[in-house]
């Protein structure tokens, strides 16, 4: 290997920004046609939280330099449409959780300058198989017993009602008035009198307080959802991501080129093994294997030089849940006049330092088309929401 | 909150369902007139499974201006929609429109916390 890059924290951390980048996701994106016209999510106004319909203006400025301005759309079709589908019928890798588990993105750009052209894209993105815990009935299970308990615990509650009570009592000296300090309140001779009132909390019969209802269920989810990633954040994974693009030249219908296609394929497998302790047998969660691939179709350019080309990566990852040792590689699969073989190779460690943040810090080599060179790189990022999390169910 | 014109004399059959996939479960309270509400049925009753529909019935006799309320606590995966419908029958006839109880878990996860009540009307002179 040659020589590794040594600068200071700091720095390192701002030049793996740019590489993070170029590093194999393992991941597909949510949204591809934002991808797909490089107005990724981080330079729009976040719509890939899945909210029924997800829009945003697509403001930035592309590779080239010019100004682009669009809209873009994100939206599940499930929650758009109303529809039945009852929890027996949502298992891991039916049609039903393939059509629940599909998001569509549309994404409009007009770019500036003489061309004025307007690009549009199209894509999907669709969860075959993954760890999805209201797929799971042991895990609906263990949510049924966290809602049992928490409606019970609300029972009986109901914050909404203040009663003012009036407290009776002997002043035997006389006494500085709280509410008033300029006055003193004499002795009333061991006579009680009204001296006092008191703020209380009272129980109405039979009512749910949904405030204490909705704090319970989040403390007791929260618990279940962590013990079922520890058993499932391996599980399992198969997702498609695809795309389609054109370009209207001077924003006109009838002037329409194609901008070609793409598509992600991204694949999992768990790394386990079994040990038996006593009668019961024990399911042990090593790591996992994961595979990428991406195709990329764009139309045939300047000279008729086929621009298209197939990405391959394959990643293997061993610790828990929370942290992990990772080494992956990529490799470009189809050499073309217009594209170089490309590998890459990084490793490192991974650890969960929040819900969905990973820091990620390793080495790797990857190809350099500035200097048209493979060049050594350290990194030290920070990843939002990767594969191995839950990306179905919170 | 809805009213259904029903039999004093047959019971009444509650259907719980859900639409969607997500958990769910309830307490089901009944206010006689003059009384507090009772709880008459929970989803704790069927054992720790979680399911997807529930059914249980209300004993006749069933004095007119009988309340029901019930009580939902609803889970599924973030920003996504919750639905759960009611429908009430009597002698496999459902009584009127079905209730839903409708919601979204948030991007955070939250829970989904409803009430669906309704009062049942009936000609109580039959009891007589």
């Amino acid at each position: 290997m040659r020589a590794l890059v040594t600068a200071p924290l700091l720095g390192v951390f701002t030049f793996a920004a740019a590489l993070s980048a170029q590093l194999p996701a393992y991941n597909i994106p949510d949204d591809p046609a934002f991808v797909f016209l490089n107005i990724s999510p981080k330079r729009i106004a976040n719509p890939g939280t899945l909210p029924a319909l997800g829009v945003a203006l697509a403001d930035g400025i592309d590779i080239d330099g010019r100004v682009n301005a669009g809209l873009a759309v994100s939206f599940l079709p499930s929650s758009l449409v109303r529809y039945t589908l009852m929890p027996e019928g949502y298992r891991n890798g039916m049609p039903a959780f393939w059509f629940y588990n599909t998001q569509i993105s549309i994404a409009i750009v007009r770019k500036s300058g003489d061309t004025a052209s307007t690009d549009l894209a199209l894509g999907f993105r669709t969860i075959l198989f993954g760890p999805e815990p209201y797929s799971d009935r042991e895990f609906r299970n263990s949510i049924a017993v966290v809602l049992d308990r928490c409606l019970t615990s609300a029972q009986g509650v109901d914050t909404a009602l203040v009663v003012i009570q009036r407290r009776t009592g002997v002043r035997a000296a006389p006494v500085r008035d709280t509410a008033r300090p300029q006055r003193t309140l004499p002795p009333n001779d061991g006579s009680p009198g009204n001296q006092d009132t008191a703020r209380m909390w009272t129980v109405r019969a039979n009512t749910l307080d949904r405030e204490a209802a909705l704090e319970c269920g989040a403390r007791g989810k929260s618990r279940a959802l962590k013990a079922w990633m520890k058993g499932h954040w391996n599980d399992a994974t198969l997702a498609i991501s695809a795309a389609a693009g054109s370009r209207f030249d001077k924003s006109a219908v009838g002037d329409r080129t194609s901008l070609g296609r793409s598509l992600w394929l991204l694949g999992a497998v768990p790394i386990r093994r079994s040990r038996v302790r006593g009668d019961r047998t024990e399911r042990l969660n090593i790591g996992q294997l994961a595979a990428q691939l991406h195709y990329m179709a764009t139309p045939s350019g300047t000279g008729g030089i086929d621009a298209s080309f197939w990405e391959g990566g394959i990643r293997v990852m061993a610790g828990r849940a929370n942290v992990n040792a990772f080494a992956e590689g990529t490799r470009n699969l189809k050499r073309s006049p217009a594209r170089e073989e490309r590998n890459s190779w990084a490793t490192g460690v991974e650890y969960m330092i929040a819900e969905s943040l990973w820091l990620s810090a390793g080495v790797g080599e990857r190809y350099s088309q500035l200097l048209d060179d493979h060049r050594d790189f350290v990194f030290l990022n920070l990843k939002w929401g990767i594969a191995r999390e839950a990306r179905l169910g919170r | 909150m809805p009213v259904y014109k029903m039999d004093p004399l047959e019971s009444v059959d509650v259907d719980i369902r859900a639409d969607t996939p997500s958990v769910f479960r309830f307490i089901a309270q009944k206010r006689v007139p003059g009384r507090d509400y009772k709880d008459f049925a929970s989803s704790a009753d069927w054992g720790r499974e979680s399911q997807s529909r529930y059914s249980f019935e209300l004993l006749p006799p069933i004095r007119t201006y009988t309340d029901l309320r019930i009580y939902f606590l609803m889970d599924g995966a973030a920003g996504r929609p919750t639905r759960i419908q009611i429908g009430l029958s009597q002698s496999g006839q459902p009584i009127g429109e079905a209730i839903v109880c409708e919601g979204r878990i948030d991007s955070e996860g939250s829970m989904v916390f409803s009430t669906a009540e309704a009062t049942l009307v009936t000609n109580e002179a039959t009891l007589i």
